[in-house]
């Protein structure tokens, strides 16, 4: 999922504590919740591509993630579109032909909802794509050990993502390995067929796991992994004063869609 | 540097499930800031010995049987919690890559000093030390994943001295690395011992090094001590190939010029020595000439390039051909090419640009099952295709994956096993069989399939001396039968040895390409590329043996001096 993965940057949006970008995150998902008016999202999609821009997200990143989007996408559009017993009728799908039909009405309002949940979507994954890619996994760590989460589950969410790319080349390398003697893993048909092709690769894979892991335990203990019961935080999340400014910002404008709402503007 | 900062009294250790000790009345002292080399060949107890320096052995595994006693600066290893000892006493394991827990430089660093619940201005303290001691300033925000295996091993090093233990064990920490990366490796532990009086105890199967730098060797053999001293003194022993440590190549040089006559005013064990020990030698200037024979073309590569999907550029034009018969080494240094070029003779990558023709075939019309009839790839690390529950299954998959009858299977798996000297070993289970063993079972899983040509990545190494020697006699073997070997390596002995043409990459190209006289004739070029010509090479340089004169072995060498 490289549209999701962590990359350095020196942008604004990287520079920022992981709470206020939290807030800014938990802000959008509301707002784009909240509203149904097709401008008020499409407003707020915006906000978010400005920012993707600052942030530089490569173009080629947000294409790969809209092509594997475009199916889903596509899909709930043309549910909206098809099923929501609008008013307006734009035109028939199936238009009446002698004393057949007319059936599937495309109404204006089925095409506007169907925007509205196309726009709502691609605000969440983009915003969602735009934290993660802001922010380093270790600062998520610390945030979470501000709500106390025990030491040992950190060290250990750390280490399995870590070790995702070690065991991924392990498990290439096996594969190659066995394509070399010859496997065909590609040709295989039916389930049995399946299993049997990749238990070559799955114990090699398995045991190449558990002696890592062996190593894994040492070499904790040899790091005094428990040594004093103590623990300290190598990161550990500080507020600039330009993030108690962006807190305050993010509030403001949560409080301020929320009001809008709440006086019936952008229900849609 | 004369206080004892190790003590072993009579240690016995024996593992559960295992019927034979690992240890068997060890008596050894480390004095502190002392370097002590640990040498000797696979499974004679190198490893356990250093376990037992930090309490891993026998606390870490339960049910072994320990007797003796171990302590360190004052402590017993035995009694005293690992997790406490790893205050006086740092391990880096051979697998650099399990050791290293962070996915952030700096954050990887900080591991240890968390775990002593220190202060967080001390911890941002230690870890800029050990970046700037391990030579990795300047790499605090980078991810690990992204590091060199050199740059791995140096930042396991810096996780274990932010611990600020006084004692350093090193578990083979070069067998991975390239020449440059084993340079950057060494000249960092000097500093440590210059700066901050580290003692560093070091597993270690190249002698060239050791010879430079420790203080003190030890060799093991079946659990016990066999020799101890001084370099000098251990290397300078005519029956030291008897216990599985090869000396430098300066030392069995040494040896034959003795054994002709020649005697030194003292013993050379390092290459600046050999000019002092043997000021007056005859010198009779010979060019060798290789014949190359000509051949019909089985390799073809035009215009090769490869880009990674994460837009890496691997390979920028790659053009060569290799002739039926030969033998060929890949040399360069590491992320230079060597092995995705490799991959491409058998399939497994597929060019960007460019074409690869394996027999006329163009890899790109061929998948790797069809091209593995002709090329075998021997990988690096047989425990990545180990699998089955018999070392004759192991050896047949291959040949069912060719389809072959059950007569020929069993006759191809008898001859391949008998090949690699696993005769009898039919139905012993792989994964119990030794390191060594089971390199050769996954030789023979390739052999069996008869490929005209074999691609070997890393033939020797992690492999002691008997191991190293048996892989290049079947290599050579073969090559005798007529198959065309290309070797992928980092051991420029073996380079020297035993290939007769190199091909240097750098970069993604081919930056030499020539017989391998001509090759390490370059040094200016090889340096560039981080490498550098075996010892016995440098040494005949120091005498200048230059151009076709270029010495390449230990014999060549002799014929050069009139012997």
């Amino acid at each position: 999922m490289p549209f999701f993965e962590y990359v350095q940057g020196k942008s604004i949006i990287h520079k920022m504590d992981i709470r206020p970008k939290i807030l800014w995150f938990i802000c959008i998902i509301v707002l784009a919740i909240v509203f149904w008016d097709l401008i008020y999202l499409a407003a707020i999609f915006a906000s978010v591509m400005i920012l993707a821009y600052i942030v530089k997200i490569p173009l080629t990143k947000f294409l790969s993630l809209m092509k594997i989007l475009l199916i889903p996408l596509i899909f709930i559009f043309s549910y909206q579109a098809l099923f929501y017993q609008g008013k307006k009728i734009l035109f028939y799908l199936i238009p009446r032909i002698d004393n057949f039909g007319p059936y599937m009405a495309i109404t204006l309002e089925g095409i506007i909802l169907g925007l509205t949940f196309l726009l709502r979507i691609l605000i969440m994954v983009m915003a969602s794509s735009l934290l993660t890619i802001t922010t380093p996994i270790n600062h998520f760590i610390a945030f979470l050990r501000k709500f106390r989460l025990p030491y040992q589950i950190a060290f250990v969410i750390t280490t399995a993502i870590r070790f995702i790319p070690v065991l991924e080349r392990d498990a290439l390398a096996t594969i190659d390995a066995q394509k070399a003697r010859g496997a065909e893993l590609e040709a295989s048909k039916g389930f049995l067929q399946i299993i049997k092709t990749y238990v070559p690769i799955m114990i090699p894979m398995l045991i190449g796991a558990i002696r890592r892991s062996e190593t894994l335990g040492m070499a904790m203990i040899a790091r005094g992994f428990g040594a004093t019961g103590k623990w300290t935080d190598f990161y550990e999340i500080k507020a600039k004063k330009s993030d108690y400014f962006f807190t305050f910002l993010f509030l403001a404008i949560l409080a301020f869609g929320l009001y809008l709402r709440a006086m019936g503007y952008g229900v849609g | 540097m004369e206080k004892k900062i190790i003590e072993v009294k009579n240690l016995w250790y024996k593992y559960p499930k295992s019927d034979r000790p690992a240890l068997q009345g060890i008596n050894l002292y480390v004095k502190e800031g002392e370097f002590l080399a640990i040498m000797g060949p696979t499974g004679s107890g190198k490893t356990t010995l250093c376990l037992s320096f930090n309490g891993l052995v026998p606390q870490y595994f339960e049910g072994g049987e320990y007797s003796g006693k171990v302590i360190v600066n004052g402590l017993s290893a035995s009694d005293t919690p690992a997790q406490n000892l790893a205050l006086h006493v740092g391990m880096v394991f051979q697998d650099f890559e399990s050791q290293i827990f962070g996915t952030i430089v700096e954050e990887d660093v900080a591991f240890g000093p968390s775990n002593l619940g220190l202060d967080r201005n001390e911890i941002m303290e230690r870890v800029s030390q050990a970046l700037l001691a391990l030579r990795l300033k300047g790499y605090e925000k980078r991810e690990t994943d992204s590091l060199s295996g050199g740059e791995k091993q140096r930042l396991a090093l810096a996780g274990i001295f932010a611990m600020k233990a006084k004692i350093l064990v090193l578990d083979e920490p070069t067998s991975q690395l390239d020449p440059f990366g084993r340079e950057e490796l060494f000249s960092a532990i000097k500093k440590l011992r210059e700066n901050y009086k580290t003692t560093i105890i070091m597993v270690e199967h190249r002698s060239e090094e050791i010879a430079k730098y420790a203080d003190r060797v030890i060799i093991m053999k079946n659990g016990n001590i066999a020799l101890e001293g001084h370099p000098r003194e251990v290397f300078s022993r005519p029956d030291l190939l008897d216990f599985g440590v090869r000396p430098p190549q300066v030392c069995e040089l040494a040896f034959s010029l003795i054994r002709k006559g020649f005697f030194p005013r003292f013993f050379p064990i390092t290459e600046d020595d050999f000019i002092f020990a043997f000021p007056k030698l005859p010198i009779k200037k010979k060019p060798t000439y290789n014949i190359l024979q000509e051949k019909e073309e089985i390799i073809m590569v035009e215009d090769l390039h490869y880009i990674y999907p994460n837009n890496v550029k691997a390979l920028n034009g790659i053009s060569f051909t290799i002739k039926k018969g030969e033998i060929v080494a890949v040399i360069g240094q590491n992320g230079s090419g060597k092995t995705t070029l490799a991959k491409h003779l058998i399939g497994l990558l597929k060019p960007t640009r460019g074409k690869v023709l394996i027999k006329g075939f163009d890899t790109r019309e061929q998948t790797t099952s069809k091209l593995a009839k002709i090329v075998g790839y021997v990988f690096q690390n047989p425990d990545n295709q180990i699998f089955a529950n018999s070392v004759k299954d192991e050896v047949a998959y291959g040949l069912k994956n060719l389809k072959l009858s059950k007569e020929e299977i069993e006759k191809r798996v008898s001859e391949s096993l008998k090949f690699v000297g696993l005769e009898g070993f039919e139905n012993y289970h792989p994964f119990l069989l030794k390191k060594g063993e089971r390199q050769k079972v996954a030789f023979a899983s390739i052999f069996a399939m008869k490929p005209e040509i074999f691609v070997v990545d890393e033939p020797t190494t992690g492999q002691d001396y008997l191991g190293s020697e048996n892989m290049m006699h079947m290599l050579l073997k073969l090559n005798e039968r007529g198959h065309t070997i290309i070797i992928i390596t980092h051991d420029m002995r073996v380079v020297g040895k035993y290939a007769k043409r190199v091909i240097v990459l750098d970069k993604g190209k081919v930056v030499l390409d020539g017989n391998t006289r001509q090759v390490f004739n370059e040094f200016d070029i090889l340096r560039k590329c981080y490498l550098l010509p075996p010892q016995i090479t440098r040494i005949g340089r120091d005498l200048s043996f230059k151009g076709e004169e270029t010495v390449l072995t230990v014999e060549d060498m002799l014929s050069r001096i009139g012997c």
